[in-house]
């Protein structure tokens, strides 16, 4: 538990200086060296205890919390029958629910030996609320044996577009696995790209809703949704400012079109780029205090990071024939994008440290776009082509892990996907 | 001789004038835009295709207008200038080769640059908006080489401008759209 927190203060505090003194470049390699696909072994051991006699909702709640924490490779689990819980010298898992007037309650304790390291009561007022309460102990019990919560709580914005009518995108949320997708709009027009706000509550899009790509904002909390920025042109690409209250976007304003920060309420704060050509797709750092964004200054599409004010301007991506749609991991580690080394090549998902000291090539098969990171920067959501039509599938960095495909729908494409962070307790 | 000094008088005059604007003009940083410049608004608008407006193709990642296209672009530019009853959008378009991101940008300066060409050949700027769709509406849906070459486009639609109402008819006229 110790060691994973030092890793990752190390990882964090590299980061940092990195920012501090570019030069320092070996500082920066401890920092990324976890994250660049070195896999480990698992950090911790967990007995999960199993009873014969498990009713409905709790062997539906462990196999999600099972699910879960496999995924994520931190946590190597032990089936424990009764009889053995007395013998086993690691944390163990239990899980009670019992029926309540209004659905049931889930009873959680993680304990090892007579000590309890973590409980919880979760009520579920009925069964649709199984698989929530399942990702929430799933990651009670991460945070609790490693110090860290993983992503299971977590949501996937993206859109989906029919295959008979392809002029119709429509904005999608569903939980991290695919789960309970839902329809956001339904306004039978293109809205894409969506962006979560830093705390995962308000989805940031743009619509041709009314006759012009305007930038909504849509509240997963109350289901309000609200234009932001209206101006004639484009209105597209927002990232929000993970610690103010801006909101980096592409606007064109009669010219090229070029980065802002703009106000939630979408007033112009700051004109950051003023260029000939194209500038978008910009993705805040963690810390707020630098952007990385595509632009065509150079010749073809390239990845350039600048200061939150738009100055200290430097090109990340060399070596690519095209780079682009850059999103920055939430530890401040690694920047995906979506790049390509020829013209005849498909997009693939590399993963880039914040110097561009080191490039590492995710993706293989089909066509692959629009990385997102998890809320723990172990794992990639994107969109790939491969079973000849757009899917969104995740897939592990730091951790050895097949593709898992967590999106699919017949006869739909699904595209742009944007990963939230995890729910607050 | 007196045709000389005429000339002469007017090449004079037309350099006073030009210099005169220079330095009462904005300064060049400055954001405020001259009211004929602002791009028409398109909101709420419905525009359409004419056969007389030819479509302009650009090559991959480029918005500059190709040496093959100026001839569609003066004619479309001549037409504007001809129908002044009308207003346009120009719609900027991609092949699904970019992201979709990136093509979103990269339409909508297509879209801006065939305005700025349309502005140079005399048609206000305030008769015409720009808008771009990226690769989300390709004109030809295949995934061959002939296919992209058709996408990469902008269209010039257009619709006859309202004509200036009395503002009690425009009112009625309002709530008759809004009624469905």
């Amino acid at each position: 538990m110790a060691i994973k927190g030092f890793f990752a203060s190390v990882a964090f505090a590299a980061f940092f200086a990195s920012v501090a003194f570019p030069q320092d470049a070996p500082q920066v390699r401890t920092g990324i060296k976890e994250i660049f696909g070195e896999s480990r072994a698992a950090q911790a051991k967990l007995g999960l205890v199993n009873n014969p006699s498990a009713n409905e909702e709790e062997r539906a709640l462990s196999d999600i919390v099972r699910m879960d924490l496999e995924l994520i490779g931190l946590v190597e689990i032990t089936e424990l029958e009764a009889k053995d819980v007395s013998n086993f010298n690691y944390p163990r898992l239990e899980i009670k629910a019992v029926k309540s007037k209004k659905g049931y309650a889930a009873h959680v304790n993680l304990a090892a030996g007579q000590e309890t390291l973590a409980s919880k009561n979760f009520n579920a007022p009925d069964q649709t609320k199984t698989r929530r309460i399942g990702h929430k102990i799933a990651e009670m019990t991460l945070k609790s044996l490693t110090g860290e919560k993983g992503f299971f709580t977590s949501r996937i914005a993206f859109t989906l577009r029919s295959q008979k009518n392809k002029n119709i995108k429509e904005l999608w949320v569903a939980d991290w696995d695919g789960k309970n997708a839902a329809a956001v709009t339904q306004w039978s027009t293109v809205s894409m790209l969506p962006a979560f706000s830093p705390d995962g509550r308000e989805i940031a899009f743009t619509s041709y809703r009314e006759g012009n790509p305007d930038l909504y904002i849509h509240d997963l909390v109350t289901n309000a949704t609200r234009l932001f920025s209206g101006l004639q042109g484009l209105n597209a690409s927002a990232s929000f400012d993970p610690l103010g209250q801006g909101v980096a976007v592409t606007l064109s304003r009669g010219q090229d079109p070029n980065l802002y920060l703009i106000s939630r309420e979408g007033k112009i704060l700051n004109r950051l780029t003023s260029t000939m050509g194209v500038d978008t797709a910009a993705t805040f750092s963690p810390n707020g205090q630098e952007i990385a964004f595509t632009t065509d200054r150079s010749g073809n599409p390239q990845i350039f990071i600048m200061s939150k004010s738009g100055g200290n301007i430097r090109r990340l991506t060399y070596g690519f024939f095209w780079a682009d749609g850059a999103d920055w991991s939430v530890d401040g580690s690694a920047i995906a994008f979506a790049g390509k080394k020829s013209r005849e090549e498909k997009f693939q998902i590399f993963i880039a440290d914040p110097l561009g000291l080191k490039f590492v090539q995710i993706t293989t098969e089909g066509a692959n776009e629009h990385p997102a990171f998890s809320a723990d920067s172990r794992f990639l959501a994107y969109s790939s082509n491969k079973n000849g039509k757009w899917e969104i599938f995740i897939k592990g960095i730091t951790v050895e892990t097949p593709e898992i495909k967590v999106l699919g729908f017949e006869r739909a494409d699904c595209l742009e996907p944007a990963w939230s962070v995890s729910e607050k307790e | 001789m007196k045709k000389w000094i005429g000339i002469f008088l007017v090449l004079l005059i037309g350099c006073a004038k030009k210099s005169l604007v220079k330095k009462d003009g904005p300064a060049p940083d400055a954001e405020t835009v001259k009211q004929e410049d602002i791009e028409l608004p398109l909101r709420g608008k419905e525009f359409s295709p004419l056969k007389e407006l030819g479509i302009v193709y650009f090559d991959l990642d480029a918005a500059d207008l190709k040496p093959e296209m100026i001839a569609v672009t003066q004619k479309n530019a001549e037409f504007l200038k001809t129908h002044p009853e009308l207003e346009a959008r120009l719609d900027g378009h991609c092949d699904e080769r970019g992201t979709t991101e990136y093509n979103l940008a990269l339409g909508q300066r297509r879209a801006g640059a065939i305005r700025a060409y349309y502005k140079g050949l005399g048609v206000a700027g305030n008769r015409m908006g720009t808008q771009s769709w990226g690769e989300e509406k390709p004109a030809c849906a295949e995934l061959t080489e002939e296919c992209y070459d058709q996408n990469r486009r902008v269209e010039t639609w257009v619709r006859t401008k309202e004509k200036p109402v009395k503002d009690k008819k425009k009112k009625v006229k309002t709530k008759k759209e809004a009624a469905p």
